[in-house]
C-alpha cells in the first residue's frame, strides 16, 4: 500500500503518499475502519507527501469521523498544500475537521 | 461609411461589463465609494506613483540633465501620469474604465537611456511616438500577439534587466568612484534598502504597499544626519515658485526618427502593451467572482490607453509609462476598485505637476538612496524573471530558448566590447544585452514551436485513466509551454471528472477520448464518452456535513460527494460546460493560461 500507518502520541497517523483517490481510497478506509473497531480514538491525516485528495478520498476522510463521532473520537488534518487546502474549503470540510501547519500541532489538538 | 461608423470598427465604444462583486471586493469599477474614501484611496494610489517617480530621477540624472531641466522632466512625467491615468479609468472608446493606475515604466529605462546618450534625447522621444502609433493600431490584436511573448520570454527580458541595474546600483549605493568605495553612502543606502526589505517583509499588505516611499524617508533622514542632505538641497527646493507651468528649464525636445535606435524601443514597448494586457486581465479577475474568460473589448481600450499615453511620452519626451502592478495590488488589499478613485488619483497627480516644489524635492533624492532603489529593483526583476520562467513546463526546447537568449544577454553585459566593431548606427540593437537576449528568446520560441501540434488527443482505459491523463497533460503542457499550474489543475479536474464518471454510473464503458487544445490564452479539454452528460448544476453552500456525521442515512455521503466532485470541477476550471448527443456525451474544460 502506498499509504503509510504509524502510531505517534496515541494517535493513529495516516501519511498517504502522492494520492488519496479512487485507486487507494477503499483500502484505506478499510484499514481506518479496522483500526477504529480495535480502539483507536484518535486519528490524524498528514497530507504533507499526498499531491492531490479527490471526492474518494474526502470521502475516506468522512467515513472516519463518522465512525469516530459516536466514540467521542478525534480527527485532525495536517501539513496540506495549498491545492488540497482549497479543496478542502470547497467541499466544506472546514466545518467538520480542523487542520493544522505541522503534525506536532495536529497531536496536540487531539491529545 | 460614415466618421462615426469608422471610428466604431477602429475604437469601439465603451461598454460596461457585467460583473459579480467578489468577497471582499468593496466597491467594483462602476460603484461609487463615500467622498472620504474617494480621496484616501486616491491619495495612496498616487503616493504609491511619486515613490516610482524616482525612475524618471535616475533616467534624468544617466543623461545628464541639469537640476533645472530635471525639475520640469520630473513635472511633465507627473502630468502625463495624471492625464493618462484619467483617459484610462473615464469610461470611453479610449480607456478601460478600470481602476488601472498608469507608472513609469521600469522596463523601458535601459532603451531610453542608451537611445538618449547616443543619439539624443529627441531620437528617444521619436522611438517612443513610432511605438505609440504601433500599440494603439495593435491594440485589439495584441492579445494575439501574446503567443510571440509568452511568459519565458518576459521572464529573459527581466532578468536582464535586474542584471543590467546591479552596476548602476551597487555604484550609488557604495558611493563607488577612482577605485574607492565613500564610506559616509553606505549607512545612508543601507538604511533605505533595510526598511524597504523590513516593511516588505514584517508589514501587513496596507502599509506593505509604502515601504519604498518609507524606504526613501529614512535614507534621506540617514542622509542628512551623516551631511549629505542638508540646507543646500532644501534652498533648491524653497527657490522654486510655488505654483508653476510643469515644464521649468526642460526644453522639449523635437521628436527624431532613427530606426536603429528605434526598434529596441519597439520592441521593449511591445512587451509593456502586452503587459498592460496582463494587467488588464488581473484586474478583471481580481473584481469578478464569476470571471471565466477576459474581456476583450476592455482588454482593447486599456492597450489603446497605453499608446496614447506612449503617445504622450513621445511628444513631451519623457520616459514611457505603463500600467503599475503595484497599484493593482493596492486594488486588492483596499477591495476599493472604483474608477472614480482612479480618476481623482490621476487629477491629485496633474495638480502636483504644476508644484514644482514637488518635482524639485523628487529630484534631490540622495544619490546613495537611489542606489538602494535600484538593487531593490533589480534584485526584485530577477526574481519575478525567474518566477515566470519556471511558471512554465520545461523540456529540452524551452531549456535551449532561455538558456541561449540568456547566454547571449549575458555575454553583451559582461563583454560589452564585442560590439565595439559594429557600426555604429546599429550599435543600440546588436550592442543591447536587453534587445539581443529577448530578440533571441522571440527568435527561438518561435523556430522550437514547428513541428509542436497545438492539439492533442487520447484514449483513456481502465484502472489507471486519472495517472493517464495527468501523464499525458504533463507531457503535452511542456510541448506547448502551458503554465506548471494550470496543467496541475487541469489534471486534477480532469481526475476528478473521471471518478465521478464512474461513481454516479453516468459512463457507460467502452474508452473515454481526452482532447485537448492550447493556445497561449487557454487550454480547453474535452472528455468524450458513452454515456450521460455530467451534471453542473450549481449546488448553493454545498451540503451540510454536520448533518450527515448525526444522520444514520448513508445515502446522503452519495449526495454530497457528488455535490463536492461538481464543486471542485467548477472551482478548478475557468469554465465547464457538458452535453449530451444520442448515446455520446462530452464534458469540456477550460482553464486560462
Amino acid at each position: 500500500m502506498d499509504t503509510l500507518f504509524t502510531e505517534t502520541k496515541d494517535c493513529l497517523v495516516i501519511i498517504p503518499r502522492k494520492r488519496l483517490d479512487t485507486n487507494n481510497s477503499p483500502e484505506v478506509a478499510e484499514k481506518i475502519t479496522e483500526k477504529i473497531q480495535e480502539g483507536e480514538e484518535k486519528v490524524i491525516f498528514d497530507l504533507g507527501q499526498t499531491d492531490y485528495v479527490s471526492s474518494a478520498g474526502l470521502r475516506t476522510i468522512l467515513v472516519t469521523a463518522k465512525l469516530l463521532k459516536p466514540k467521542g473520537g478525534k480527527l485532525a488534518l495536517c501539513n496540506a498544500n495549498d491545492q488540497i487546502l482549497e479543496v478542502l474549503e470547497i467541499s466544506g470540510f472546514h466545518s467538520i475537521v480542523k487542520h493544522f501547519g505541522t503534525l506536532d500541532e495536529a497531536i496536540e489538538a487531539v491529545a | 461609411m460614415s466618421f462615426k461608423t469608422m471610428l466604431d470598427s477602429v475604437f469601439p465604444p465603451f461598454v460596461e461589463s457585467k460583473v459579480e462583486k467578489p468577497r471582499g471586493m468593496l466597491f467594483t469599477a462602476s460603484e461609487r465609494p463615500g467622498i472620504p474614501t474617494i480621496i484616501i484611496v486616491g491619495a495612496q494610489h498616487t503616493l504609491i506613483i511619486l515613490a516610482l517617480i524616482v525612475y524618471p530621477v535616475i533616467v534624468g540624472k544617466e543623461i545628464g540633465l541639469s537640476d533645472a531641466e530635471m525639475r520640469g522632466f520630473i513635472s511633465l512625467q507627473i502630468l502625463v501620469l495624471g492625464i493618462v491615468t484619467i483617459i484610462q479609468n473615464y469610461p470611453s472608446r479610449f480607456g478601460s474604465g478600470q481602476l488601472i493606475i498608469h507608472n513609469p515604466s521600469i522596463i523601458s529605462m535601459a532603451s531610453f537611456i542608451a537611445v538618449a546618450n547616443t543619439f539624443g534625447i529627441g531620437a528617444a522621444a521619436g522611438g517612443i511616438l513610432l511605438s505609440s502609433l504601433v500599440v494603439i493600431f495593435l491594440a485589439r490584436l495584441l492579445p494575439k500577439f501574446q503567443s510571440l511573448f509568452p511568459a519565458e520570454v518576459t521572464g529573459v527580458l527581466l532578468l536582464l534587466l535586474g542584471l543590467s541595474l546591479v552596476e548602476g546600483g551597487v555604484t550609488r549605493f557604495t558611493g563607488f568612484a577612482n577605485g574607492l568605495m565613500d564610506f559616509a553612502s553606505i549607512p545612508v543606502a543601507a538604511t533605505t534598502l533595510g526598511v524597504i526589505v523590513m516593511m516588505a517583509i514584517w508589514t501587513p499588505g496596507k502599509i506593505r504597499v509604502f515601504s519604498v516611499a518609507a524606504g526613501i524617508v529614512a535614507g534621506t533622514i540617514v542622509a542628512i544626519l551623516m551631511g549629505k542632505f542638508g540646507m543646500a538641497e532644501v534652498q533648491k527646493v524653497m527657490v522654486e515658485p510655488i505654483v508653476a507651468l510643469p515644464f521649468g528649464a526642460f526644453k522639449i525636445p523635437t521628436p527624431q526618427l532613427i530606426i536603429a535606435a528605434a526598434i529596441p524601443q519597439l520592441i521593449i514597448e511591445i512587451i509593456s502593451a502586452v503587459d498592460s494586457v496582463g494587467s488588464a486581465v488581473a484586474i478583471d479577475k481580481t473584481t469578478n467572482a464569476k470571471w471565466t474568460k477576459p474581456d476583450m473589448p476592455m482588454v482593447g481600450r486599456t492597450v489603446t490607453c497605453h499608446g496614447i499615453g506612449l503617445f504622450l511620452n513621445g511628444i513631451t519626451g519623457t520616459l514611457p509609462g505603463g500600467t503599475s502592478s503595484a497599484n493593482l495590488g493596492l486594488v486588492a488589499v483596499t477591495g476599493v476598485a472604483a474608477r472614480i478613485v482612479g480618476i481623482t488619483a490621476g487629477a491629485i497627480l496633474i495638480v502636483l505637476a504644476f508644484l514644482p516644489q514637488v518635482s524639485s524635492f523628487m529630484t534631490l533624492i540622495p544619490l546613495p538612496v537611489v542606489g538602494a532603489l535600484i538593487i531593490y529593483t533589480a534584485g526584485y526583476m530577477m526574481v519575478v524573471g525567474m518566477e515566470l520562467i519556471l511558471s512554465k513546463l520545461m523540456n529540452s526546447r524551452r531549456q535551449f530558448m532561455i538558456g541561449l537568449s540568456l547566454t547571449v544577454g549575458m555575454s553583451l553585459l559582461s563583454m560589452p566590447e564585442l560590439a565595439s566593431g559594429v557600426e555604429d548606427s546599429m550599435r543600440p540593437i546588436l550592442g543591447s544585452a536587453l534587445t539581443m537576449g529577448v530578440l533571441t528568446a522571440v527568435l527561438l520560441n518561435q523556430i522550437f514551436k514547428i513541428g509542436v501540434s497545438q492539439t492533442a488527443e487520447t484514449t483513456l482505459e481502465g484502472y489507471n485513466a486519472s495517472l493517464t491523463a495527468t501523464k499525458f497533460l504533463e507531457e503535452k503542457g511542456a510541448d506547448w509551454g502551458a503554465r506548471r499550474d494550470v496543467i496541475n489543475k487541469a489534471g486534477i479536474a480532469i481526475g476528478e471528472a473521471l471518478e465521478a464518471l464512474h461513481a454516479e454510473k453516468l459512463f457507460k464503458g467502452g474508452p473515454i477520448e481526452l482532447r485537448a487544445k492550447f493556445d497561449e490564452m487557454k487550454l480547453v479539454i474535452s472528455l468524450f464518452y458513452e454515456g450521460l452528460a455530467f451534471p453542473l448544476e450549481d449546488s448553493q453552500g454545498g451540503p451540510d456535513l454536520n448533518a450527515f456525521l448525526d444522520s444514520d442515512d448513508d445515502a446522503f455521503m452519495d449526495v454530497a460527494i457528488a455535490q463536492m466532485s461538481g464543486a471542485m470541477i467548477r472551482n478548478l476550471a475557468d469554465d465547464v460546460s457538458s452535453s449530451s448527443k444520442g448515446s455520446m456525451a462530452e464534458l469540456k474544460l477550460q482553464f486560462s493560461n
